[in-house]
C-alpha cells in the first residue's frame, strides 16, 4: 500500500449543505432513471447518455467537486441510504401504467442476484464460468419441478433451487480445481451445452415445451398475482414481485459486500491475482475455489428459481449460452470484484437493450458492437476494481480499528 | 443392415463431419499460436463463408459449367471471408491480444454476435434456413449394404487436399516458418527480421479461408445453412483444437476427426444401449429410471462434450500438445 495517491481536495460544507448535496445527487439519479423508463421515445436514451458523458467529463475536469460529493456521502452515509431507500420504495408506484417496464426492472433485479453470484466466481476468485445460464436453469427447473410435482410452496422451492444448484456444481468441481483460463472456459461452455441439450431432450423436464403453469409466489395465502390497490389506483401485479426481488437483492448485496470486505474476499483475491503466491502464503486454493464456486452458484440458482416463480413458464431457450454471455458481460462491464459496479452493470445491461426496442431488430448487433468497443476502450468496466480501503488511507478518513484476519 | 455395416456407415459419416470440424479447428490453433487468443468469432466466420457462397451463387449461378460455378463458390467465398477475417483481426482482435484472457474472450464472442446478427439482418430473409444449391453430382454406389455418395467423396477429397496444402504452406515455405517462429517466440521472431504484424495478418487469412471452405463444404453436405450454425461450430472447433492439443496443427486435425467420430458413434450406439437397458430393467423398479435416461440419438453431443470435459481434466494439453511447465 505504498503508492496511494491522496485525494483530499474536498471542500468543507456545513452539515445542512452536505445533506442537501447528498439528497440532491440521490434525487437527481432517481429522476433521471424514472425519465429513462417513463418517456417512451428513444431520444431520452441518447439524451441521457450524452448527459452522463458530460457529467463524467465535468467531474474529471473538476476533481474537487467529485471529492466533495464523495466526502459528503461518507459523512452522511445514513442520509444517503435513507434517500435511496425512499426512492426504491416509491419507485414501483410511479409505474402504475407501466407493467412491462416494472417487469423488466424485476428481471434486472434477479440478474443483480445472479451476477453477484457470478462475480464471486469470476471477479473475486478469477474462475471463468460461462455456464451461468445453465446453473440459472438448474435453479429454475428445480423450483418448477418441486412446485409442480410435489406442490411445495414457492418460498421453499426458492431455497431448494439455490441449494440444488450449489450442489450441482459438484459436476464441475474437478475441472474447477484442475483447469483454468481458456481450458476452464471451454469446460464451462461444454457444460452449458450439455445442460441445454439435456433440458431439450429429457422427458421429465418437458422437453422443448418446458414447464408450464408453475405456481407464482404467494405468502400466507396472499397470491403475488393480485393487483395492488392503493389510493384508489390499481397497480400492476409486478409491484409484489418488485418488493420481493428488492429484498432479495438487498440481502445479496449485503452478503456480497460482507464477503468482499472480509478475509474471505481477500483470500479469493490473492488466488485470483497469483495462485502460486497464494499457495506459498498458506492459502488452501482448492478449498476456497470450490467454496466460492458453490456459493456463487447458490445465488445464480436462487435467482433462476425466482424467475421460474415470477414468469410461471420456463423452457430451454431461456437458458442458452447467450444468457451466460450476458451474465459475464454484466460482471466485466460493470466492474470485476466491485459490488456496486456489478449492480450498475446488471441494471444497465438488462434495461438498456429493452430501451433499444425502437430499433428492436438491431438490438443484438448493437449489443455485440458496444461490447467490443467497451472492452477495447474501457476493459476494467464502468466502476473499476479498487484497493480495499480498510485503513481509510484512500478516502482520507479516520484510521479505523482493524480486526486481525490470520485464520486462513 | 448388420450392426457392423451400421457402424461402418456411421464411421463414414464421422469422417465427413470430422473433416469439417478439423478445418475449423486448425483456425483456432493457428490463432492461438500467433496471438495467444481464442477467437470465438471463428465459428461465425465459418457460417459467413457459406453465406458468401450463397451470394456468389446468386451472382454467378447461371454460368454454363457446373464445375466452374463450384470452383467460383469455393475460391470466392474463401477470398471474401478472409478479407473479413483480416479486417476484424485488425479492428478487434489484435487490440485486445495483450489484455487478460477474459477480455479477449468476450471481445471475440461479441464479434461473433456482430457477424451473426449482420448476416441475419442484411442477408435477404436472413433469419430463415437457406437451401444450398445442389451442384455436386448426385447419386452414389453400394459396397455391400453401405451406400457411398459421390458428393461425399468429392467433399472429403477436397478437405484432405486443402489440409495437405496448408501443411505444405506451414512446413515448407518461408511464410510458414514465419508463422511458426511467431507462434514460438514473438520477440525472437521480430529480432530475426520477421514482420510480426504481417505474419499475423497472413495467419488470419489462412484461418478464415479454411473456415470459409469448411462453411461451403457444410452447405454442400447438408444442403441447407442458417445464420446460427456458427455458434455450435465454433464451440466444436475449439473443443477439437483442445482435444488435439492447442497450438499444434496436426493435433487440431486429429481432434476434429476424433470429435466427429465420437459424435457419430454415440449416435449409433446410444439407441442400442437404450434398448438393452430397457429390456434389462423391464418389470423391475429401475424401469422408470431407465426410461428417463438421456439415451436418444439427439444426445450424441452430450457424450461428445462429456469426453471433452474428461480430456480437459485428465489430459489438458491434448493428444499432441506439449507438456505445460509452470514457472514462478
Amino acid at each position: 500500500m505504498a503508492t496511494i495517491t491522496m485525494k483530499s481536495t474536498s471542500r468543507k460544507l456545513s452539515p445542512a449543505a452536505g445533506i442537501a448535496v447528498v439528497l440532491g445527487v440521490v434525487g437527481a439519479v432517481f429522476l433521471l432513471f424514472l425519465a429513462l423508463i417513463l418517456i417512451q421515445e428513444g431520444w431520452i436514451l441518447i439524451a441521457e447518455i450524452i448527459l452522463a458523458l458530460a457529467v463524467i467529463y465535468y467531474l474529471k475536469r473538476n476533481p474537487h467537486i467529485e471529492a466533495t460529493i464523495k466526502t459528503q456521502f461518507n459523512l452522511h452515509r445514513g442520509v444517503a441510504i435513507m434517500g435511496a431507500a425512499v426512492a426504491l420504495l416509491i419507485f414501483p408506484f410511479t409505474m402504475y401504467e407501466n407493467a412491462y417496464w416494472l417487469y423488466n426492472v424485476v428481471i434486472a433485479g434477479s440478474f443483480i442476484v445472479a451476477a453477484l453470484g457470478l462475480n464471486l466466481q469470476l471477479g473475486s476468485g478469477g474462475m471463468v464460468n460461462l455456464a451461468g445460464a445453465a446453473f440459472y436453469g438448474v435453479g429454475a427447473y428445480t423450483a418448477g419441478l418441486l412446485a409442480l410435482s410435489w406442490g411445495w410452496p414457492p418460498w421453499l422451492t426458492l431455497l431448494c433451487g439455490g441449494l440444488v444448484t450449489a450442489i450441482s456444481s459438484i459436476f464441475l468441481f474437478i475441472p474447477v480445481m484442475k483447469t483454468r483460463g481458456h481450458y476452464l472456459a471451454l469446460v464451462t461452455i461444454a457444460f452449458q451445452f450439455i445442460v441445454v441439450i439435456l433440458l431439450d431432450n429429457l422427458e421429465f423436464t418437458g422437453g422443448p415445451q418446458g414447464l408450464k403453469n408453475i405456481p407464482l409466489f404467494s405468502l400466507f395465502g396472499y397470491s403475488f398475482n393480485t393487483e395492488v390497490e392503493l389510493f384508489g389506483l390499481t397497480f400492476p401485479t409486478y409491484v409484489n414481485f418488485y418488493f420481493l426481488i428488492l429484498l432479495m437483492s438487498v440481502v445479496t448485496i449485503i452478503v456480497a459486500n460482507r464477503i468482499y470486505q472480509s478475509w474471505v474476499g481477500v483470500t479469493l483475491a490473492t488466488i485470483r491475482d497469483d495462485e502460486i503466491a497464494a499457495k506459498t502464503s498458506g492459502v488452501q486454493i482448492n478449498k476456497w475455489k470450490l467454496i466460492a464456486f458453490s456459493v456463487g452458484n447458490f445465488f445464480i440458482g436462487i435467482s433462476g428459481a425466482f424467475y421460474a416463480h415470477t414468469v410461471g413458464f420456463i423452457s430451454p431457450p431461456n437458458f442458452v449460452f447467450e444468457k451466460s454471455l450476458v451474465m459475464v458481460s454484466i460482471v466485466i462491464l460493470g466492474g470485476m470484484d466491485n459490488v456496486a459496479g456489478v449492480v450498475l452493470g446488471a441494471i444497465l445491461l438488462i434495461l438498456l437493450p429493452e430501451k433499444l426496442r425502437f430499433i428492436s431488430d438491431y438490438r443484438y448487433l448493437i449489443y455485440g458492437l458496444v461490447l467490443i468497443v467497451m472492452l477495447i476502450f474501457r476493459p476494467k468496466g464502468i466502476l473499476p476494481f479498487k484497493v480495499r480501503d480498510y485503513l481509510g488511507l484512500v478516502s482520507g478518513a479516520k484510521l479505523k480499528s482493524t480486526k486481525g484476519g490470520a485464520e486462513v | 443392415m448388420t450392426p457392423t455395416e451400421v457402424l461402418i456407415q456411421q464411421l463414414i459419416n464421422g469422417l465427413m463431419v470430422g473433416i469439417l470440424y478439423s478445418l475449423v479447428a486448425v483456425g483456432f490453433t493457428l490463432y492461438f499460436g500467433v496471438l495467444d487468443v481464442i477467437n470465438f468469432a471463428h465459428g461465425d466466420v465459418f457460417m459467413l463463408g457459406s453465406f458468401m457462397a450463397l451470394v456468389l451463387f446468386a451472382a454467378f449461378g447461371a454460368l454454363p459449367y457446373t464445375w466452374l460455378v463450384v470452383l467460383l463458390l469455393f475460391v470466392g467465398a474463401m477470398i471474401l471471408t478472409s478479407i473479413v477475417g483480416v479486417v476484424t483481426e485488425r479492428l478487434c482482435i489484435k487490440p485486445v491480444s495483450q489484455s487478460p484472457m477474459l477480455i479477449s474472450l468476450l471481445v471475440t464472442l461479441g464479434l461473433g454476435i456482430a457477424i451473426r446478427e449482420s448476416v441475419r439482418l442484411f442477408y435477404p430473409r436472413g433469419a430463415d434456413p437457406k437451401f444450398f444449391p445442389k451442384l455436386l453430382p448426385d447419386g452414389g454406389f453400394n459396397i455391400g449394404n453401405i451406400f457411398i455418395r459421390y458428393d461425399n467423396i468429392i467433399i472429403f477429397l477436397l478437405g484432405v487436399g486443402i489440409i495437405i496444402v496448408v501443411n505444405l504452406l506451414i512446413t515448407r515455405t518461408k511464410m510458414g516458418s514465419a508463422i511458426r517462429a511467431v507462434a514460438q517466440d514473438k520477440e525472437a521472431a521480430k529480432m530475426m527480421g520477421v514482420n510480426v504484424d504481417r505474419t499475423v495478418d497472413i495467419t488470419f487469412i489462412i484461418g478464415s479461408a479454411l473456415a470459409a471452405m469448411a462453411g461451403v463444404m457444410y452447405g454442400f453436405y447438408y444442403g441447407q445453412v442458417m445464420f446460427n450454425i456458427g455458434a455450435m461450430a465454433g464451440v466444436i472447433g475449439f473443443s477439437a483444437a483442445v482435444i488435439g492439443g492447442l497450438g499444434n496443427i496436426y493435433g487440431a486435425i486429429v481432434g476434429g476427426f476424433l470429435f466427429g467420430l465420437i459424435e457419430t458413434l454415440a449416435a449409433a450406439i446410444l439407441p442400442s444401449i437404450s434398448l438393452s437397458l430397457t429390456s434389462l430393467a423391464a418389470n423391475t423398479v429401475f424401469a422408470g429410471f431407465v426410461s428417463a435416461l438421456p439415451l436418444g440419438t439427439e444426445n450424441k453431443r452430450v457424450i461428445a462434450f462429456l469426453v471433452v470435459i474428461l480430456f480437459l481434466v485428465f489430459k489438458p494439453t491434448g493428444i499432441l500438445g506439449e507438456k505445460e511447465y509452470e514457472r514462478v
